[in-house]
C-alpha cells in the first residue's frame, strides 16, 4: 500500500525549502537554454552543473540536476519548431510537423502544445515514478539482449512511416544510417570499421551527423533563395493551446506518456527513441495519418510527451535499482553517490523523506518548466523575426560551435559540414532526413544486442522466437514496417485512387 | 494528372540530380563491402564476425537504389519551376565559407574566424551594409565566444598565430 503520508511531507519539506525551489528553477531555464542549443545536450549540461552541486544539501544539488535534466530534454524542441534545428536528437522527430506547422504560421500553436505536452508527459512519468516504481523497475529487468535488440528492430521499423511521399527514398535514408552507423569500433570484438585511421570515428559521431543534416542542410537550403525566407510569417500569438486544439491530442499525450516510461526504463533506449515511437504509434492511432509530416498537432504532442516521459523512467530505473538507462541517468548516479545516498531498493527505506521531497521537487520543475515554457516561448519566438542575413550565417557559426563543443574536435566539424551537405542534397531530392537519425539511434543498438544475444545464445537463433517480449517486439515491427508499404503499392496499382497518403 | 501521379512527377533536374545521388549512395555501399574484404574474419561459432551486418545493409541499400532508379527513371515529368539565379553558386560559396572557416579556425581562432564569416556570409545573403554587417559579425562572435567559453565552460579555439582566442 502506498503511503501518501511521506508524499504528503516530502511536499511540506519542499515548501520549505526556497533554496531547493530556486535551483530547481534555475536548473530548468539552464536546462531550457542547453536543449535549444544545437550539439549542446542535455547530458553536457549536467555534466558541466555536477561540479556546482559538490557543497550544495542534497535537496537543491538534487533539483538543480534534475531541472536541467528535464529542461534539457524539453529545450530542443523551441529550435526544432522555430528553425527545424532540432537541439537534441528526440527533437528530431518533433521538427517533423512542428517546423511544418511554423512554415504555416502557427508556431506558436506548435509551440505551446509542445510545451503543455512535454509537462504533462514528463509530469506523468514522475507520477509513475512516485506510485509504480518498484513493480515496473521488476519489469525493465526482463529486458536483457535479445529484448533490446528486438526493440531495435521495432523502432527501425518506424523508418517506413516516416519517409513522406516515397518509403522506397526513406528507406534508403534508414540504409545508409545504418550503414554510416557502422562506422567506429566493431561492438563485439573492437575492430575498427571504416575509420581509414581516424580515431575520432571510433564512436558513430551521431550528433555531428544530425547538426549537419538538419541544421546546416535548412542553412544551405536558405541561402538559394535569402528573398524568399525573408517573408515567412513570424506572428506569434497566444502561446497556451486553444482547449478545443489540447482535448484532441490528450489521448496521444497519454500514449506517448506510456510508451516513454516504458523507452525510459529500458537501458540504452533513450529520449530519442520514445519521441520516433510515440510519433509512430500516434500516426498509427491517428484518423488522418496522411497529415503526419505536414503540420499535424499530434506529432508535435506525441514526440514530446514521449521523450519527456522518458525522464521519469530512467529515473525509475536508476533509483530503484541502481541501474542508469542512459548517459544523464549515469550522471545523476554519481551524484546521488557523492551526497551519500546509494540508489537501490534500501534507498527508499534509509531515505524515505528525501526521497519523496525529491520526488515533489520533480513535479515542481516540471512546473517551473511549464511556467518558464510559456512565459519565454514569445521572446524565443523573435527569432523568426531576426532577418535571415543575418539568422542564417548566425546558424551555421553556432552549428559549428556546438559541433566542436562536444568533443572539442575540428574533425566533428568536418563530420558536420560533410552531412550539411548530404542532408542539402537528400532534402533537395526528396530523400527524409529523419531516417538516418533514427538508424543511427538504433543501428549500434540492433547490432549490439543481435550479437550479444547470439553469443548468449551459443550461436543459435532461437532467441528470435522463444522470448515472448522478443517476439512481440518483432511482430511489432513486421506490422509497422509492411503496412505502410502495402498501402503505398496498393495505391501505386490503383493510380493515386484520389488518396494522398504520405506512407 | 491524380495526386500521387503528380507528388511523383520530377522534373528533368531532379530526374538527373537524383539518379546522380542515388549512383553515388550504391557506390558507398559498393565501396562499403569492398572494405569490408579486409576485415578480420569471423572464427567464432557464437558470432557474425564485423562484416556481416555493414555487408547486409549494403546490399539492401543497393537493392533499393536500384528500385528508386527505376521508378526515377519512370516517373512522369514536368517542366518544374525556373531556377532562382545564382542559387547554385550561392550554396557552393556556403560550403566552401564553412570548409575555410573549420581550416583557418585552428589558425586565427574562434574571434576571427567566426567574425570574418559571418561578415562574409552576411554579404553573399545579399545584405549590403559594410558597418552594419561588421558590428554585427564582431558582436555576435563575441557574443557566442563569451557564452561558450565562460558560461558553459567550453573553451574555443585559439589562435596559433596571434596565440589568443
Amino acid at each position: 500500500m502506498f503511503d501518501f503520508s511521506m508524499l504528503a511531507q516530502g511536499v511540506a519539506t519542499l515548501a520549505a525549502s526556497p533554496m531547493a525551489l530556486l535551483m530547481a528553477v534555475i536548473g530548468v531555464a539552464i536546462g531550457i537554454f542547453i536543449g535549444a542549443m544545437p550539439g549542446l545536450t542535455a547530458t553536457m549540461g549536467v555534466a558541466i552543473l555536477l561540479p556546482f552541486t559538490f557543497g550544495m544539501d542534497p535537496l537543491p544539488g538534487l533539483l538543480l540536476i534534475s531541472g536541467v535534466f528535464f529542461g534539457g530534454v524539453y529545450g530542443g524542441s523551441v529550435t526544432a519548431i522555430l528553425l527545424k534545428i532540432p537541439g537534441t536528437p528526440a527533437a528530431a522527430a518533433t521538427a517533423m510537423d512542428g517546423y511544418a506547422l511554423t512554415e504555416k504560421g502557427q508556431a506558436s500553436l506548435a509551440l505551446g502544445t509542445a510545451t503543455v505536452s512535454s509537462f504533462l508527459g514528463g509530469t506523468g512519468s514522475v507520477l509513475v515514478l512516485i506510485f509504480l516504481a518498484p513493480v515496473l523497475a521488476r519489469f525493465a529487468l526482463n529486458f536483457s539482449a535479445p529484448e533490446s535488440f528486438a526493440l531495435a528492430v521495432f523502432g527501425l521499423s518506424i523508418i517506413s512511416s516516416i519517409s513522406g511521399s516515397s518509403p522506397v527514398k526513406g528507406l534508403i535514408a534508414g540504409m545508409l544510417g545504418l550503414l554510416v552507423a557502422t562506422i567506429g569500433l566493431d561492438p563485439m570484438g573492437g575492430f575498427p570499421r571504416f575509420t581509414f585511421g581516424f580515431p575520432d570515428l571510433y564512436e558513430v559521431p551521431f550528433i555531428p551527423v544530425m547538426i549537419g543534416l538538419f541544421a546546416a542542410a535548412e542553412a544551405f537550403k536558405t541561402m538559394e533563395d535569402p528573398a524568399r525566407r525573408l517573408g515567412r510569417a513570424a506572428k506569434l500569438g497566444r502561446m497556451v493551446p486553444p482547449w478545443d486544439k489540447l482535448r484532441s491530442v490528450l489521448p496521444t499525450i497519454g500514449r506517448s506518456t506510456g510508451l516513454g516510461v516504458l523507452m525510459g526504463m529500458i537501458p540504452g533506449a533513450g529520449a530519442d527513441v520514445a519521441a520516433f515511437v510515440s510519433y509512430n504509434e500516434a500516426k498509427r492511432f491517428s484518423r488522418n495519418p496522411e497529415n503526419f509530416g505536414k503540420g499535424e498537432l499530434s506529432g508535435v504532442a506525441a514526440c514530446e510527451s514521449g521523450a519527456n516521459a522518458c525522464t521519469g523512467g530512467a529515473l525509475l530505473t536508476m533509483l530503484t535499482l541502481g541501474i542508469p538507462g542512459d548517459a544523464v541517468t549515469a550522471i545523476m548516479l554519481g551524484a546521488l553517490t557523492l551526497q551519500g545516498l546509494q540508489p537501490g531498493p534500501l534507498l527508499f527505506q534509509q531515505h524515505a523523506d528525501l526521497v519523496f521531497t525529491l520526488f515533489a521537487g520533480m513535479v515542481f520543475c516540471y512546473v517551473a518548466m511549464l511556467v518558464l515554457g510559456l512565459g519565454l516561448m514569445r521572446i524565443m519566438g523573435n527569432v523568426l523575426k531576426v532577418p535571415p542575413a543575418l539568422l542564417t550565417p548566425t546558424i551555421l557559426v553556432l552549428c559549428m560551435v556546438g559541433t566542436y563543443a562536444l568533443n572539442n574536435s575540428m574533425f566533428d566539424v568536418g563530420v558536420m559540414l560533410v552531412a550539411g551537405v548530404a542532408g542539402y542534397f537528400m532534402q533537395k531530392y526528396g530523400f527524409p532526413a529523419s531516417p538516418v537519425v533514427l538508424a543511427l539511434i538504433m543501428g549500434p543498438m540492433a547490432e549490439a544486442n543481435f550479437r550479444r544475444a547470439l553469443s548468449l545464445s551459443n550461436g543459435s537463433l532461437d532467441f528470435l522466437w522463444t522470448r515472448p517480449i522478443t517476439v512481440a517486439l518483432l511482430a511489432l515491427a513486421l506490422l509497422t514496417l509492411f503496412l505502410p508499404v502495402l498501402r503505398w503499392l496498393w495505391q501505386m496499382r490503383q493510380g493515386g485512387g484520389g488518396a494522398r497518403r504520405s506512407a | 494528372m491524380t495526386d500521387t501521379a503528380m507528388e511523383q512527377a520530377v522534373s528533368p533536374g531532379e530526374r538527373a540530380g537524383t539518379l546522380a545521388f542515388l549512383g553515388l549512395v550504391a557506390a558507398v555501399a559498393v565501396a562499403a563491402i569492398v572494405l569490408t574484404r579486409g576485415f578480420p574474419p569471423n572464427t567464432l561459432p557464437t558470432d557474425v564476425g564485423p562484416a556481416r551486418f555493414p555487408v547486409l545493409y549494403a546490399l539492401v541499400l543497393i537493392a533499393l537504389c536500384a528500385v528508386s532508379a527505376v521508378q526515377t527513371l519512370r516517373a512522369p515529368g514536368y517542366e518544374g519551376l525556373p531556377p532562382v539565379p545564382g542559387a547554385r553558386l550561392r550554396v557552393a560559396l556556403a560550403v566552401a565559407a564553412v570548409a575555410a572557416a573549420i581550416a583557418l579556425m585552428p589558425w586565427l581562432g574562434f574571434l576571427a574566424t567566426a567574425a570574418l564569416f559571418l561578415f562574409a556570409m552576411i554579404w553573399l545573403m545579399g545584405r549590403r551594409q559594410l558597418v552594419g554587417n561588421a558590428v554585427y559579425a564582431a558582436a555576435a562572435s563575441a557574443a557566442i565566444f563569451l557564452l561558450f567559453s565562460y558560461g558553459l565552460n567550453v573553451p574555443l579555439p585559439g589562435s596559433a598565430l596571434l596565440g589568443a582566442g
